[in-house]
């Protein structure tokens, strides 16, 4: 790669087009995606799609997925490199790049590595929002929808249904 | 609307709560015309699965009628007559295009939970605790069902509710169980548990080319009903060595496959299983897997040991010598309910089958706190029960 950014070049540029852990920095989490690689690189440079990926993820991802987009490039055949940037107000600064790449089995494979500078001061763990991040990329992009159960009934509103009674 | 809710071990009530609403594109609002208590719901009644919460709405097996559809919703419409799988599946992720529903990568919201625990997670479940999705379910007036397109099974208008609502869960499930065994002409299959799982098992089993069935449990009223299918049975509190006595009815050799359709909560009076209790009792064991352990000792070289029983954590004491030792082949699993709704729908409309021979009692949701205590103390008794809602 070329177009390296500052953070990937302060921390160790690495010969990120090789798909094995030990050419990642920083975080990654991989998942299959049952779409053509071309689809899939179409969908993740989307800004409105990505703004829906976001949109309700756990409020603590503010720090680490403030993004917009940086660049698409095709690095090889069928095999695609995004990068997303946290915004310059973000409280930290850092990159989240996908790789696509066809998958052995049917569709794509999606690694999300994300290189945050300074990430170990914020005592959060960006680990677990990037796997949730690179599930609803997923999701959305296979179904056209995230699962949720957020807004069903519950016993408890009884309780609410009583006290709006009362008022 | 009304529904029953889990409000902790042992303790479901009915409560009034909001209507469901369409959350996302793919949903469907149905109201509900009939549902149905499982063993199933029993172990989230005996608190042995985690992940409940105060509130939680119960059910899996559900049937009912269409009322709204969301935008992206192609396969039913309003005023359809559906039966609702209990599994929940996207149907577009590599699982769902193989059929394999119950291990959908996308319908589960707290995917990461069972993440952590099992490596990965499978589908989302309706009323079926946190860990599989937090999904409210049917034993409701009205169910949101998400995917509609896939987890939906269009009946023919005016078929009585009681003769399709087990394509929602238990039909399937002992059909998949019996199909899970490979069956070969002539072959003999032992199921333990006869609970409506085994029941359906049994009929699968037959449908399926078995010579005979053997059947193990301990309360008689279901082994009389295993017998009125052509069953042979076993009570398994009149022998002390079920092994001996299924080697001795199969000429030495062996049942062909057995099916555990018991699961994590076996009864019984064996060493390992009271001392499974106690570990349960004081929270060091998860299951109580005694029905499995029996059913992987008696069974032959190079058979197939089919588990549809629901087990959760860690099991102690599973002679997996033995099982390595003979060969068996072991197949397991929530049930790929889609898969078989329609061919089973089909057997029931040729008259091969009418799965509501395991209907005991017929209630209202208001007696549904009765019958979740009576079902799980009284199975003597009470072997199916189905909820009447519209
Ligand atoms: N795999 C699936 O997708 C799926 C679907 C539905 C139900 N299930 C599971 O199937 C199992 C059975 O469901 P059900 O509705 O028939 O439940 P149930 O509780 O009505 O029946 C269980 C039966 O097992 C018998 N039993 C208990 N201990 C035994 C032992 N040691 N040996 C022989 N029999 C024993 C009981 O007497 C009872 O008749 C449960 O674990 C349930 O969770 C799985
Ligand atoms: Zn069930
Ligand atoms: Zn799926």
């Amino acid at each position: 790669m070329n177009n390296l950014n500052p953070i990937q070049k302060e921390i160790k540029p690495h010969i990120r087009t090789k798909f094995s852990p030990k050419s990642y920095e920083g975080i990654y989490h991989s998942r299959s995606i049952n779409k053509a690689p071309a689809d899939v690189y179409a969908f993740c440079q989307n800004e409105v799609i990505m703004k829906r990926v976001l949109q309700d993820l756990p409020e603590k991802t503010e720090n680490f997925m403030n993004l917009e987009f940086i660049s698409a490039d095709k690095i090889g055949t069928d095999m695609y490199q995004i990068e997303w940037k946290n915004k310059k107000d973000s409280k930290i600064q850092g990159s989240l790049f996908l790789d696509i790449s066809p998958d052995a089995h049917k569709g794509s494979v999606v690694i999300a590595n994300g290189i945050f500078g300074d990430y170990k001061m914020s005592n959060e763990e960006p680990s677990d929002l990037i796997n949730l991040f690179l599930k609803r990329v997923k999701a959305l992009c296979e179904t056209g929808q995230i699962a949720t159960t957020t807004g069903q009934p519950n016993g408890k509103d009884e309780k609410e249904m009583q006290q709006q009674l009362k008022h | 609307m009304k529904a029953l809710c889990y409000e902790g071990k042992h303790d479901i009530a009915v409560r009034n709560v909001h209507e469901p609403k369409i959350l996302n594109p793919g949903d469907a609002i149905v109201r509900v015309t009939m549902a149905a208590i499982c063993g199933s719901d029993l172990h989230l009644y005996n608190g042995v699965i985690p992940s409940m919460m105060k509130g939680d709405i119960m059910g899996h097996e559900t049937m009912g009628e269409v009322v709204e559809i969301g935008p992206m919703v192609k396969n039913v419409k309003v005023g359809d007559k559906i039966v609702i799988s209990f599994d929940i599946g996207c149907g577009h992720c590599s699982h769902c295009e193989d059929q394999e529903y119950s291990a959908c990568d996308n319908s589960n919201p707290n995917a990461m939970m069972p993440e952590k625990l099992y490596g990965y997670s499978g589908a989302g479940l309706f009323g079926f605790s946190h860990m599989y999705g937090g999904y409210a379910g049917g034993q409701a007036e009205f169910i949101r069902v998400p995917y509609v397109d896939t987890n939906a099974l269009v009946v023919p208008q005016g078929i009585d509710d009681e003769k399709v609502l087990f394509l929602s869960d238990i039909f399937p499930t002992g059909y998949m169980a019996a199909e899970n065994c490979n069956i070969k002409r002539g072959d003999v299959v032992a199921v333990w548990g006869a609970g409506p799982v085994g029941q359906m098992a049994i009929k699968s089993a037959f449908l399926l080319g078995a010579e005979r069935v053997i059947v193990i449990d301990h309360i008689e009223s279901r082994l009389e009903m295993a017998r009125l299918s052509g069953a042979e049975t076993i009570n398994y509190t009149e022998t002390d060595a079920i092994t001996d006595e299924l080697r001795f009815m199969t000429g030495g050799r062996g049942p062909d496959a057995c099916i555990d359709a018991v699961g994590l909560e076996a009864h019984g009076a064996t060493v390992l299983n009271t001392i499974d209790k106690a570990k349960m009792a004081v929270r060091v064991g998860t299951d109580r897997p005694d029905a499995l352990r029996h059913a992987i000792q008696a069974c032959k070289k190079g058979g197939t040991v089919s588990i549809p029983g629901v087990y959760g954590g860690l099991l102690d004491n599973v002679p997996f010598g033995a099982a390595f030792g003979k060969g068996l082949t072991m197949k397991m699993g929530q049930t790929h309910t889609q898969k078989y709704m329609k061919p089973l729908l089909d057997r029931i409309l040729k008259g091969e089958i009418d799965p509501s021979f395991v209907i005991t009692h017929r209630i209202s949701i208001n007696e549904g706190p009765a019958a979740y205590k009576n079902f799980n103390d009284n199975k003597d008794e009470f072997i199916k029960i189905v909820l009447k809602l519209h």
